[in-house]
C-alpha cells in the first residue's frame, strides 16, 4: 500500500484514474439506485452495449468517440422510452435487437476505420489508467447533470418506481419521466464507459446499488451506500491493476460482485442467527 | 347529481369482449360495490373510471369530466398485494407520494404536504406507524397506508381495488368500517371478489360479468359467486343477477 501511495504522488495517470473512479462511483450510486428500484437492468444493459454503435460510427467519421457515445445513448433513451409507451409487449425483444445491432455496428465501423481496431478493447473493457486529465472535466460535467436531474426529479422517480399505475392516476407524465430516468442512466453509461468499459457498465450500475438495497431503509441511504461501495470497488480495481498488473475493469467488477455476495450471505444468514 | 356515469360502455382486450353495453350511475356520497367472478370485468370498470383504459364504445363521465381529467379529485387505492416488495420507503413517504401531481415542480414536499399527510394518516389510524417501512407492515396496515395515500389529496371520490383481498375477516370488517366512516365525506367505489360482509356496509352493488346489473345491497344474495362456502372459488358459468 505504501508503494501505491508513493506512486500515486508520482504519477498523474494514477491520480486521474482515482478521480475518474470517484466520479464513476457518484454516477453509479445515483443512477444505479433507480436501475435497481425500477428494475430496469435489462434496458440499462441494452443502452450500454448499443452505445458501441455510436462510438464506432463517430470514430469512422472522425468525430470523438465520447460525442458518439453520448449521442447514441441519448438517442436510444428516447427510442426505448417511446417503445415503452407505445409497444410495451415488444419492449423486451426490441431491447435485445438494439443491444446486438448496436454492438455489431460498432465493431464493423471500428474494423473499417484504419488504425482503430485496437481501440475496440478499450471501449469494451475500459481504460481507466489512460484517462487523460481533459476527460475528467467531461466526466465531472456528466456527473453534475446526473446529480441535478436526480435531485429535481427524485420524488417523481420514487413514485414511478414504487407504483407506476398510481403515478399515472395522479397525472404524472409517465413517459416523459421514464425517458428522463433512462437519460440519467445513459449519461452514467457514458461516464462508466471510460472506467470499466461498455461490457461491464451494467455491473457497476447494478451491483453497488443492489448491495446497498440489502441494508438500506431509504432510497437516499441506497444512493449514499452505493456510491461508497462503487468508490471502494473502483479504488480496489485500480490498486489491483497497478500492483498485480491485471486489467482494472474486471477487477472492479469482481470486487463489487464479491461485496454483493457477501452482503447477500450476511443478510440471509445474519438474520436467522 | 351523479358522480360517475357509464353510458353503453363496451370494452374488449383484443378480440376478447370484457364489457358489453354497460350502463349505470353512481350518486354523490354513495358507497358502491362492484362484485363478480374473476375475469368478469370488475377491475376493467375501475380502470376505465381512472382513465387507465379507454372504452371501445360508449361514454364515461367521472366528476363531470372525461376519465383521467379529474386528477386530484379522485383517490385510487390499488391492491396492497400488488405493491413492490422490498422497496425501502416509509409509511409517511408513501402517503406523501399521494401529494405528487403534474404540477409538483419543486423538488421537495412542502409543510402543507406534511400536514395533509399527517391528517390522512390520522384518519386511517396509522400515525404511530409513520416511520416504519411499508414493506414491514401487515396486509391490513399496508391497505390503510394506501388508503391514506389516496386521501392525502382530498378526493371527492375514492376508488378501491379489492381492498380486503389479502387480510383476514376481522381486518376485513375493520377496513369496511373505516370506509363507511370515510363515506360520510366522499363517494366510495370498491371492487371486491366476493360478497362476504360487503352487503352490510354498502348502499348498492353492481354485479359484473360482461354485463352489469345494479341492485340495492340488501337485495343481493348471489352475484355469480358460490356464497355458501364463502370461498375463493368462483363459478364463471353463473350469470350475474339472473
Amino acid at each position: 500500500m505504501g508503494g501505491f501511495a508513493t506512486a500515486l504522488m508520482q504519477y498523474p495517470f494514477l491520480q486521474n484514474a482515482l478521480i475518474a473512479g470517484l466520479l464513476a462511483a457518484v454516477a453509479c450510486g445515483l443512477a444505479g439506485t433507480f436501475v435497481v428500484l425500477k428494475k430496469i437492468s435489462f434496458v440499462t444493459g441494452g443502452i450500454s452495449h448499443a452505445v458501441l454503435g455510436g462510438v464506432g460510427v463517430a470514430v469512422f467519421l472522425g468525430y470523438s468517440p465520447f460525442a458518439g457515445a453520448l449521442a447514441c445513448a441519448l438517442l436510444f433513451t428516447v427510442v426505448l422510452g417511446l417503445v415503452n409507451k407505445r409497444a410495451r409487449q415488444h419492449e423486451d425483444t426490441l431491447i435485445g435487437a438494439l443491444w446486438a445491432i448496436g454492438m455489431s455496428v460498432g465493431i464493423l465501423f471500428l474494423y473499417l476505420t484504419p488504425g482503430h481496431q485496437a481501440d475496440l478493447m478499450s471501449y469494451l473493457f475500459g481504460s481507466i489508467l489512460m484517462v487523460p486529465r481533459g476527460s475528467l472535466y467531461r466526466l465531472a460535467a456528466l456527473d453534475a447533470a446526473v446529480l441535478i436531474t436526480v435531485f429535481i426529479f427524485f420524488r417523481q422517480f420514487i413514485a414511478l418506481s414504487f407504483d407506476e399505475e398510481h403515478a399515472r392516476v395522479r397525472g404524472l407524465p409517465r413517459t416523459m419521466l421514464y425517458i428522463v430516468l433512462l437519460g440519467v442512466v445513459a449519461l452514467t453509461v457514458v461516464v462508466l464507459m471510460q472506467v470499466v468499459g461498455l461490457i461491464l457498465v451494467i455491473a457497476l450500475l447494478t451491483l453497488p446499488a443492489a448491495t446497498a438495497t440489502l441494508f438500506s431503509r431509504s432510497p437516499v441511504a441506497i444512493i449514499g451506500w452505493a456510491t461508497l461501495i462503487g468508490a471502494v470497488s473502483t479504488f480496489a480495481g485500480i490498486y489491483g491493476s497497478f500492483t498485480l498488473d491485471i486489467p482494472a475493469g474486471p477487477a472492479m467488477v469482481l470486487v463489487a460482485g464479491a461485496l454483493y455476495l457477501a452482503g447477500l450471505l450476511l443478510r440471509t444468514f445474519g438474520r436467522g442467527a | 347529481m351523479n358522480i360517475v356515469t357509464f353510458d353503453k360502455v363496451s370494452f374488449a382486450y383484443a378480440a376478447w369482449p370484457v364489457l358489453e353495453e354497460v350502463s349505470f350511475d353512481i350518486a354523490e356520497r354513495e358507497f358502491f360495490a362492484i362484485i363478480g367472478p374473476n375475469g368478469g370485468g370488475k377491475t376493467t370498470i375501475l380502470k376505465l373510471m381512472l382513465g387507465l383504459l379507454k372504452p371501445r364504445q360508449g361514454t364515461i363521465t367521472v366528476l363531470g369530466a372525461a376519465p383521467g381529467k379529474s386528477v386530484g379529485r379522485i383517490g385510487y387505492v390499488p391492491q396492497s398485494a400488488r405493491m413492490e416488495l422490498d422497496f425501502p420507503i416509509t409509511v409517511e413517504e408513501t402517503v406523501m407520494l399521494g401529494r405528487l401531481g403534474p404540477r409538483s415542480l419543486t423538488p421537495f414536499f412542502s409543510e402543507k404536504d406534511r400536514i395533509a399527510a399527517r391528517a390522512a394518516m390520522t384518519a386511517v389510524d396509522i400515525l404511530p406507524l409513520k416511520g416504519r417501512l411499508f414493506d414491514e407492515l401487515s396486509g391490513g396496515q399496508k391497505q390503510r397506508v394506501l388508503i391514506a395515500r389516496a386521501l392525502v389529496s382530498g378526493p371527492e371520490l375514492l376508488l378501491l381495488d379489492e381492498p380486503v383481498s389479502s387480510v383476514d375477516s376481522a381486518v376485513e370488517q375493520d377496513i369496511y368500517a373505516l370506509l363507511k366512516e370515510l363515506n360520510k365525506k366522499m363517494a366510495i367505489v370498491m371492487v371486491s371478489h366476493d360478497l362476504g360482509f360487503v352487503s352490510s356496509y354498502v348502499n348498492r352493488i353492481a354485479c359484473v360479468n360482461r354485463q352489469v346489473s345494479v341492485s340495492d345491497a340488501a337485495e343481493v344474495t348471489q352475484c355469480g359467486i358460490d356464497e355458501k362456502y364463502h370461498s375463493h372459488m368462483h363459478r364463471v358459468d353463473h350469470h350475474c343477477g339472473l
